[in-house]
């Protein structure tokens, strides 16, 4: 038998060891149309199976070439030519090719940065939508009721309007969510007030559509201005804001998580910081997006659209405008009243 | 092959790849991740083992990673989807606590589970690793004993140091023969001395530069129209410049001391032995000198530094033989699943072990 193989004159020289042993045998590599062999120094056959059986690990690098036979036995070759014209195997050679050390790099290089900005950019807002869209509505529901424990518990106190303050809000509230039409029904949609110290003329709105009004604003503002904040943080649930964030910032989390080790320490801290800030720049955009939709749906109802200016106008004159900077997770009063403007004109 | 002639000649281990070749690897891994969403991160990350373990040598023989990138694949989605649903029931107050207590007895599980992984995915010549502790002895190092520590200000944190490296060395074998690790805990305490002279060097360089510090700050208030912001920012950059002026260094000579002694009292098989002569300041400045080239490289020189860094350590560290090197034999072992691998990956182990 090992006459029969020495006949064929192709074969590779390298290293082998038995399965689960780690005796190391200087042997050959030979393989006939039928049968591979491999045969050590002394012309024994160490162990020889169909040519089709053989698993040749994909090159990596310069590093020596992995034969897999099926009884364990492992061959190592460093010659990577004579080996690949021995089987005829060109596993990863297009994958070895673009990794070779070469002026082409520079272009991976910057396809990397375009990459990074389309993931960014398209590839995270997709998978981002697709988590919304499969979050169970129960686990949405249990948020807001969770929440409203918490904020009821820890901070907030039973509302002191008035029955008819709270019963003519009650109907606005109405007005502008039967003016949405069928889109009213996606969402619980629900008006809390309460009494919050220290939170002063505010709202918030929970994913599942719970929206709570302080009682400092609805002593504060108008009426038209009551109902552009409304619908503000209507347009808020109907957009789903608060999901697309959560989901946003964990998606960026992981995301950089996997190529963490690709990135090194301090390029790892620096994405995470940048993630950070790109999500509060996503923030401001929805605050901007609930504004057209909070305007839009005002007048639809058949409000005055300049409610919302008329609260930031409030706003700024009681505590100044903020600077609209990359830390904000709301732009600026006049920035916003200016938006509002420009959208208001178009009503 | 040459098994005789190597016994008892001390071998060093030693790096054959280059950081040009690896340059290639990593960014071409780095683009394909990014361009599918994450998901071949995980071949990326058996390309990248592949390359080091295959090209680290002792004897004349290789290091082997065999994961495959499917394996990884599956646990990092098992992970993924763990940490979405996390984020998702996390935001329903009462049941985000009753999770976060879950997650502290998960991880010791979690942490075990990727020792074991990465140990019976690892190899040399031909025989792979295996790890054997328990749970319960992670959870008793890296929560209990640190708690322990704790109530004694830290000065016992040696001993910590010296029974979480028990725990890893005598928790692995190399096929079916054990390793053993066990040391005088002087050596300990001299990497523990080490470390806190330099910060406390450092933090008496602070006090002298702040002293001056606090007279240009109040000349800088008169001038600025916001002295507030200023104050805030120059106390995020003292607390940025103290972390990596004292912290990073001290973490930095304290790991490679505890190396050294680590190697030096290693035996595997009851005969065979290894040895670290680890410089804690040359370490430093090469830790140091990457960090600042892979910075003004803007990360390009990132495969540079890794391979520098390896190829150091590499050098510094002998085997001793003390037998054939032949008559090593594997155990047959089941697959484990990779999700504590995944975990750390993502969310990142601090094991500090000394490798």
């Amino acid at each position: 038998m090992a006459d029969q193989s020495n006949d064929n004159g192709a074969s590779v020289t390298g290293r082998a060891y038995p399965a689960l042993s780690s005796r190391e045998i200087p042997v050959r590599l030979a393989i006939g149309t039928n049968t591979a062999w491999l045969i050590d120094e002394q012309g024994q056959v160490l162990t020889s199976c169909d040519p089709q059986d053989l698993q040749i690990e994909p090159r990596v690098g310069q590093t020596e070439r992995r034969v897999n036979f099926p009884d364990g036995t492992l061959f190592l070759t460093p010659n990577h030519a004579a080996l690949e014209h021995l089987t005829g195997d060109s596993g990863g050679a297009v994958l070895h090719g673009l990794e070779r050390y070469h002026p082409r790099l520079i272009l991976v290089a910057l396809a990397c940065l375009a990459g990074a900005w389309g993931a960014w950019k398209y590839g995270l807002s997709l998978l981002v939508a697709l988590a919304v869209w499969i979050t169970p509505p129960p686990l949405v529901e249990a948020i807001d009721s969770g929440v409203m424990q918490v904020v009821d518990r820890l901070m907030a106190n039973p509302s002191e309007l008035s029955n008819a303050k709270k019963a003519e809000l009650q109907g606005n509230f109405e007005r502008l969510l039967a003016s949405m039409g069928s889109a009213a029904e996606d969402h619980a949609y629900r008006l809390e007030f309460r009494h919050i110290p220290g939170m002063g003329p505010n709202a918030f709105a929970l994913p599942n559509g719970t929206i709570v009004v302080t009682d400092d604003l609805v002593r504060m503002a108008s009426a038209d201005a009551i109902v552009g904040v409304m619908s503000h943080e209507i347009g808020h649930v109907a957009e789903q804001h608060g999901l697309h964030q959560m989901y946003r910032s964990v998606g960026g989390y992981v995301l950089i998580g996997l190529l963490a080790g690709d990135t090194g320490p301090i390029l790892d801290e620096v994405l995470l910081e940048g993630n950070l800030i790109l999500s509060l720049s996503y923030s401001r955009q929805h605050e901007l997006s609930a504004d057209s939709f909070g305007v839009d749906l005002a007048s639809r109802a058949g409000f005055d659209p300049g409610g919302l200016a008329e609260f930031f106008e409030l706003m700024a004159a009681q505590y100044g405008d903020q600077q609209d900077d990359w830390f904000s997770t709301h732009p600026g009063f006049e920035d916003r009243i200016e938006n509002l403007n420009v959208l208001t004109r178009g009503h | 092959m040459q098994s005789e002639a190597v016994q008892g000649t001390p071998t060093e281990f030693e790096f054959r790849g280059s950081a040009g070749e690896y340059f290639g690897i990593w960014i071409v891994n780095l683009l394909l991740s990014i361009v599918t969403l994450g998901i071949y991160s995980a071949w990326a990350k058996v390309r990248t083992k592949k390359y080091f373990y295959q090209n680290t040598y002792v004897a004349g023989r290789s290091f082997d990673y065999h994961a495959t990138g499917l394996q990884i694949l599956l646990g990092r989605i098992i992970v993924v989807v763990g940490i979405i649903a996390y984020t998702i029931l996390a935001a329903i107050p009462l049941l985000g606590l009753i999770l976060l207590l879950g997650l502290l007895f998960l991880i010791p599980f979690l942490l075990v589970r990727s020792l074991r992984f990465n140990a019976r995915v690892s190899s040399w010549s031909n025989v792979r690793f295996n790890f054997h502790g328990t749970t319960g002895s992670a959870a008793a190092n890296y929560f209990l004993y640190p708690l322990i520590s704790a109530l004694t200000l830290y000065t016992t944190w040696p001993f910590v140091t010296r029974t979480i490296q028990r725990f890893h060395v005598n928790g692995h074998t190399f096929g079916k023969t054990p390793m053993y690790f066990d040391s005088p805990i002087a050596p300990f305490y001299k990497a523990f001395l080490a470390a806190a002279a330099w910060v406390i060097g450092m933090l008496t360089l602070a006090m002298t530069v702040f002293g001056f510090g606090v007279s240009t700050l109040s000349a800088l208030q008169t001038l600025q129209s916001d002295p507030e912001n200023l104050l805030a920012l120059i106390t995020i950059a003292s607390l940025y410049g103290f972390l990596l002026l004292a912290v990073v260094p001290a973490t930095v000579i304290y790991h490679a001391m505890v190396r050294n002694t680590v190697y030096n009292y290693t035996v595997l098989g009851g005969k065979h032995r290894f040895y670290s002569d680890i410089s804690a300041l040359r370490l430093l400045w090469i830790t140091v000198s990457n960090l600042l080239v892979v910075v003004l490289s803007l990360g390009l020189m990132l495969p540079w530094a890794h391979v520098r860094r390896v190829r150091y350590l590499a050098n510094h560290t002998t085997f001793i033989p003390g037998g054939p090197l032949d008559d090593f034999i594997g155990d047959v072992t089941a697959n484990v699943s990779a999700i504590g691998d995944a975990y750390g990956d993502i969310e990142g182990f601090d094991i500090g072990l000394a490798v």
